[in-house]
């Protein structure tokens, strides 16, 4: 049997990542370097939860590796307006080498094999399945009901109107992407510490870049962004049941499977997608 | 001292691996020689305003097409010719895996950077599909494809190296990316498009129809990088048989300003790089993974330097 909290568990990554994308993306500002930043986060909560036995200091590291890699990203394409696909691309490369080089430097041991797990209550419910939930209502309420949230979106529309009102759009884009990594980095730290205990430098396996797309999918709408990824995650589910259950399906197939379904789906949004309109354009100031 | 590797031995380490002998040099060039050709593939859909991620996936299409043709060639005595079909099949192999982005863009609308990314996953796993069921080599237990035998593989200029034929093709390429880019009626069209969609359409310029072929082209160029490996290199395939060298040519493409000339010395450096760390790998005791630190600072880098000294020009020239 399948249970909802099943599919939420897995759906977890990637509705965080995705739902910080959202905030990053409404702000104008296209983040590629997602994977990048949520396999940081896997690995900084893997050394610090197995270091210190506590998982919360885990999920607490991923948040802050999270934050550190959007601001990096942030600093090169808003304070030298360098291209945001480039500068993504570039850090899902460096992020990949530096915990490649330094998880083969501690050598695959049994302490890293075998993450402290969350508690659990209900059965197998824990605090970050709860915390999506609320964190999609809230980011949601934030983004298009408050007055933070009009200025990200007036920031991703047309920047120059920011400043005519007395804002400042850099700073309102590194806040967004300050709340993308953040969530992000829950992401990446509960794949590590939530899902499968351990880690593996394949262990986001594209989820970054599923994300992305599931934001464009839910036409950046938080709760939309966490229906979707639930619908993802039914597939994860489905794939690893059908393994269990000995189908004949090859496994090649079935890890095929949540990509096959992203893709399917983007082709029935089609066209009726409307990003914000000043997305990927890096906001230069008349002097 | 990074990564417990002291500073001057590792970039000793690292020059030697590179430049240090004839061995390394070749190592280097046979290294650039893929990403060579994906950065020229990258760079001809990009100038059109095609932004293509999906290098890798192409690329392994491509070889999975050359292989699969490889398998029915296996025992004939087709030769060269035989080599120049598979290098075909890899193209067009390339094609269709790029071609049904350039599709999904074209019809629905589906954004060209997500469903290349999508599809790279997804030809990643259809390589393990085929390597591990219909191409598998019969009564073989890992999960490998046929070795081609010598002479069906892109001949080799000595037995001591691995240095082989591939690097003249991806040169030729280059020449002739460039040359179609800059002096051909498409590849102006492609240029303007990619530069200005508004003035190409206000020409009667069909813009999606440029991007639409600028991705079959580019697709099938980032094919042959994948026949290039396979038939150069490998001779057989495995479901690990990229080594990133699709995603690779993205940052190669940028480095020589998406300029199919400049690539060249910008892929030379790369492959430099990746011959390099492994000679590091080996004897300095840091991991394979390095190579990428190393790629990515130096992507960083030089695009930073750029950023840093055109906005020093500006300041120039208002002052």
């Amino acid at each position: 049997m399948i249970s909802v909290i099943q599919i939420l568990r897995y759906a977890v990554p990637t509705a965080f990542g995705a739902i910080g994308e959202s905030v990053v993306q409404r702000a104008g500002i296209i983040n590629v370097g997602l994977e990048g930043l949520m396999l940081g986060s896997a690995f900084s909560a893997t050394i610090v939860s197995s270091s210190t036995g506590n998982p919360w200091l885990g999920i607490l590291a991923g948040m802050v590796s999270g934050i550190l890699t959007a601001l990096f990203f942030g600093i090169l394409v808003i304070k030298f307006s360098l291209d945001q696909i480039v500068v993504g691309t570039a850090i899902n490369l460096l992020s990949l080498g530096i915990c490649g080089t330094l998880f083969e430097k501690q050598g695959a041991t049994g302490k890293l094999m075998n993450l402290p797990p969350l508690p659990k209550f209900f059965g197998s419910l824990d605090v970050v399945i709860v915390l999506l939930v609320l964190g999609a209502v809230g980011i949601g309420f934030t983004l298009y009901r408050s007055d933070f949230g009009l200025k990200l979106r007036a920031v991703g529309e047309y920047p120059e109107a920011v400043v005519a009102a007395g804002f400042n759009p850099a700073k309102l884009r590194y806040q967004a992407l300050s709340i993308g990594g953040f969530l992000g980095g829950i992401g990446g730290a509960y794949l590590a510490l939530g899902i499968s205990q351990s880690f593996t430098t394949e262990m986001v396996a594209g989820r970054g870049f599923i994300a992305i797309a599931l934001v464009t999918f839910a036409r950046w709408r938080p709760i939309g962004i966490l229906f979707s990824a639930m619908m993802l995650g039914l597939f994860e589910v489905l794939q690893f049941e059908l393994q269990l259950n000995g189908s004949q399906i090859p496994r090649s197939l079935l890890l095929a499977l949540p990509y096959v379904a992203t893709l399917i789906i983007l082709v029935f949004v089609g066209r009726g997608t409307r990003a914000p309109q000043s997305l990927g354009v890096p906001f230069k100031e008349s002097e | 001292m990074i990564f417990g590797v002291p500073i001057g031995e590792g970039t000793n380490l690292l020059f030697e691996g590179a430049f240090g002998d004839k061995v390394a040099i070749s190592q280097s060039i046979v290294r650039a020689t893929p990403i060579l050709m994906t950065a020229i593939g990258i760079t001809i859909a990009w100038r059109a305003g095609a932004f293509n991620i999906g290098g890798e996936g192409q690329l392994i299409v491509g070889a999975l097409l050359a292989a699969s043709i490889g398998k029915f060639i296996l025992n004939s005595n087709l030769g060269f010719f035989g080599c120049i079909l598979m290098m075909a099949g890899a193209a067009v192999g390339g094609a269709i895996w790029s071609g049904l982005a350039a599709i999904l863009y074209l019809k629905r609308g589906v954004d060209l950077v997500i469903s290349t990314i999508l599809l790279n996953f997804i030809g990643d796993k259809l390589l393990m599909f085929f390597v591990e069921g219909p191409l598998r080599k019969q009564g073989q237990t890992a999960p490998l494809t046929d070795q081609l035998p010598d002479s069906l593989m892109l001949p080799k200029f000595s037995r001591q190296s691995d240095l082989h034929f591939g690097i003249f093709l991806a040169l030729g390429v280059a020449i002739a990316a460039g040359y179609w880019l800059y002096r051909t009626k498409p590849g102006y069209f492609a240029r303007i498009v990619g530069s200005n969609t508004g003035f190409a359409r206000s020409n009667r310029i069909d813009a999606e129809q440029v991007k639409f072929r600028a991705m079959l082209l580019s697709g099938a160029i980032c094919g042959l990088a994948g026949g290039i490996q396979y038939l150069g290199i490998n001779g057989q395939l495995a479901s690990s048989f990229s080594q990133q060298y699709g995603f690779l040519g993205i940052p190669v493409a940028l480095v020589g300003a998406l300029n199919p000339i400049a690539i060249i010395p910008s892929a030379l450096l790369f492959g430099g790089l990746f011959a390099a760390t492994s000679n590091l790998s080996r004897f300095g005791g840091i991991g394979s993974y390095f190579v990428y630190v190393i790629q990515a600072a130096t992507v960083l880098g030089l695009l930073l330097f750029r950023s840093v000294n055109d906005r020093r020009i500006a300041v120039r020239n208002e002052g």
